[in-house]
């Protein structure tokens, strides 16, 4: 049978003495509750976010059914040719 | 230092109900046993101190689903070995160990290693761990995960099973083939 070299590897690591027990770095527990309290804060916020949202939507909405509406008027706001020959005609009509 | 008789269900509670206090002498009291887990599957490159903090912070992210259904340190154990196998899994290059890159020591017990039954003196055992480190090192995430639990820290498969969430059938089948790299890994270092 061939010999396990991990197993004797690993018998031997086990063996090994424990590391110096893990002390807390100073301030390590204020460094991880602050960084909790950051990502509470965007969640309580979310409400409003929500809502703030759906008004840009809404707005969005509005203006576009508007300019929808009002296309035609938009339109012919524009001078086109035949007004301006009408309006030529007119002024030469004048007295 | 962990806090004598730290009532857990109760600092819990407020800590649910933000209480920063709780959350403190929470981190305080767990410090010792996420440290632990983070140094056994720490990462190259990576600092300690940076992943335990990531440990906490999923923590407390993820303290509102914690159900009481097993104890609350094994649940900590979970999130701070899947927080890690993440870590590992994003260091992207695992390296491979060629007879070059070890130093004198970890040579000489690596020769002893082949060369006895017995395998390193008792004298070598730091270095052996160093080495069994760097062998585990060029094995996927997972399997080195599962190695370092039942090899390195002799840890029952059930105990895997425990603090990982994976079958126990997928844990011994994984630990085979993993065993079998590192074999093809010594011969091929001993080629060298």
């Amino acid at each position: 049978m061939k010999p396990d070299f991990w197993k004797r590897l690993a018998e031997t690591a086990r063996r090994a003495p424990a590391g110096p027990p893990a002390e807390m770095p100073f301030g390590f527990d204020t460094r991880v509750v602050a960084s909790w309290r950051g990502r509470q804060e965007p969640e309580e916020a979310l409400p409003w976010t929500l809502l703030l949202r759906g008004a840009l939507v809404c707005a969005s909405l509005i203006l576009l059914l508007s300019v929808a509406m009002n296309y035609q008027a938009l339109k012919e706001r524009e001078p086109g040719s035949v007004a301006i020959a009408d309006s030529a005609i007119r002024m030469s009509m004048l007295p | 230092m962990a806090e004598a008789g730290l009532d857990m269900a109760a600092c819990l509670e407020r800590v649910r109900q933000r209480d920063e206090d709780a959350a403190r002498a929470l981190v305080r009291e767990l410090y010792p046993l996420v440290m632990k887990i983070v140094r056994s599957h720490l990462p190259r490159r990576t600092d300690e101190e940076d992943l335990a903090q990531m440990v906490f912070g999923k923590i407390f992210a993820h303290v509102d689903q914690y159900s009481g259904s097993v104890p609350f340190e094994h649940w900590v154990s979970r999130v701070a070995v899947n927080t890690c196998l993440n870590a590992l899994r994003a260091e992207k290059c695992r390296p491979e160990l060629r007879w070059a890159d070890l130093n004198e020591g970890e040579a000489e017990a690596m020769e002893r290693v082949v060369a006895t039954a017995k395998g390193p003196d008792p004298s070598e055992q730091l270095t052996a761990r160093e080495l069994a480190h760097k062998m585990l090192e060029t094995l996927l995430p997972k399997d080195r995960l599962i190695l370092t639990m039942l090899d390195l820290e002799e840890r029952s498969v059930e105990e895997v099973r425990e603090r990982t969430g994976w079958s126990g059938s997928l844990i011994k089948v994984r630990a085979f083939r993993a065993r079998m790299k590192l074999r093809k890994q010594f011969a091929k270092m001993m080629q060298e």
